[in-house]
């Protein structure tokens, strides 16, 4: 397993991250950097031909805590867009809530955003 | 009226002798796919005591022998974590895979027991808010199971189900497939009312 090691939070001085989709980009260190950009990880759940829709949204609800109304958002862009991403994160995080979603028979994926 | 409803007592399943049946028979199977303990059983000796580095080989083995990769509902209840990375996602299975069956099979002894109180569908099956997600997830795991069955590979071979004429060999578990979506359904709209009240 991997372990986390970075400092949740903290940016490279005087650096921005712009990124089309809203993420933040992960940079090389310079030597002299002193601060870490703690890589993102991030668990996708995929469109798949089985699953209820009122059956996607009651997990995303129940295991993530998420309102209805975004629990609902993320379910609908499961099924119209083909994946969400429906959280982020450290990787072991986003290895155990993958766990989880398979755990209800949704397919989920794991990744480093870019 | 068959399916999940909310009661005094807390939610309740009622199926017909059938429908009992029938899931009882498929939550067995599950068990039967998912356990490997029988098989560790074989292995080990007698005087074992579980802790010894022999049990783990024995159990490790085991797991490797009943879960079999290059089964199509094996790899659906078992997905790849890491799409584009094949070792981190032998790791993550390497790591997940046992804890995710075990879970499996306690949630089906779960359904399976509490179908087995019900005497047949004379009486109804209580369901207590701890046993709940064991009913989700194994109602889930039936229909994906039957799913692969059913060569249901994407919108269109799961819409196809749904049309297809009595006689054809697949429309009995198709029909069953669909029932088991009403099941869920309507235990989902049970939980939903609960949310709200």
């Amino acid at each position: 397993m991997v372990f986390n090691v970075a400092l949740p939070g903290e940016r490279i001085h005087g650096m921005t991250t712009p990124n089309q989709t809203g993420g933040s980009t992960v940079v090389q260190q310079s030597p002299e950097a002193t601060h870490l950009e703690a890589p993102v990880w991030i668990t996708i759940v995929w469109d798949d031909p089985v699953n209820l829709m009122s059956y996607v949204t009651h997990v995303f609800a129940s295991y993530f805590g998420y309102p209805r109304a975004k629990a609902e958002r993320l379910m609908l862009q499961v099924h119209q867009e083909g994946r969400s991403v429906v959280s982020e994160g450290g990787r072991e995080e986003m290895e155990r809530d993958a766990t989880a979603m398979h755990g209800y028979g949704l397919w989920a994926t794991v990744e480093q955003q870019s | 009226m068959t399916g999940f409803a909310r009661t005094r007592d807390g939610i309740v399943a009622r199926f017909d002798p059938v429908e009992n049946k029938l899931l009882r028979s498929f939550a067995d199977q599950i068990i039967d796919l998912l356990s490997f303990d029988e098989m560790v059983d074989d292995v080990l000796p007698d005087e074992s005591d579980g802790t010894d580095p022999f049990t783990h080989w024995a159990a490790e083995m085991a797991n490797q022998w009943t879960l079999d990769d290059s089964d199509p509902l094996v790899r659906r209840l078992f997905p790849n974590a890491y799409a584009d990375d094949p070792i981190a996602a032998e790791e993550f299975r390497h790591f997940t895979m046992d804890e995710q069956r075990r879970a499996k099979v306690r949630d089906a002894r779960v359904v399976a027991a509490a179908l087995a109180r019900s005497r047949d569908g004379k009486r109804p099956v209580k369901v207590p808010p701890d046993e709940v997600d064991a009913w989700l997830k194994t109602l889930a795991t039936i229909r994906l199971a039957l799913s692969v069955r059913l060569e249901v590979v994407d919108a269109e071979t799961e819409e196809a189900l749904h049309y297809l004429p009595d006689d054809d060999p697949r429309s009995f578990l198709a029909s069953v497939y669909g029932w088991l979506a009403y099941c869920l359904e309507s235990l989902l709209a049970v939980l939903a009312q609960e949310s709200r009240n």
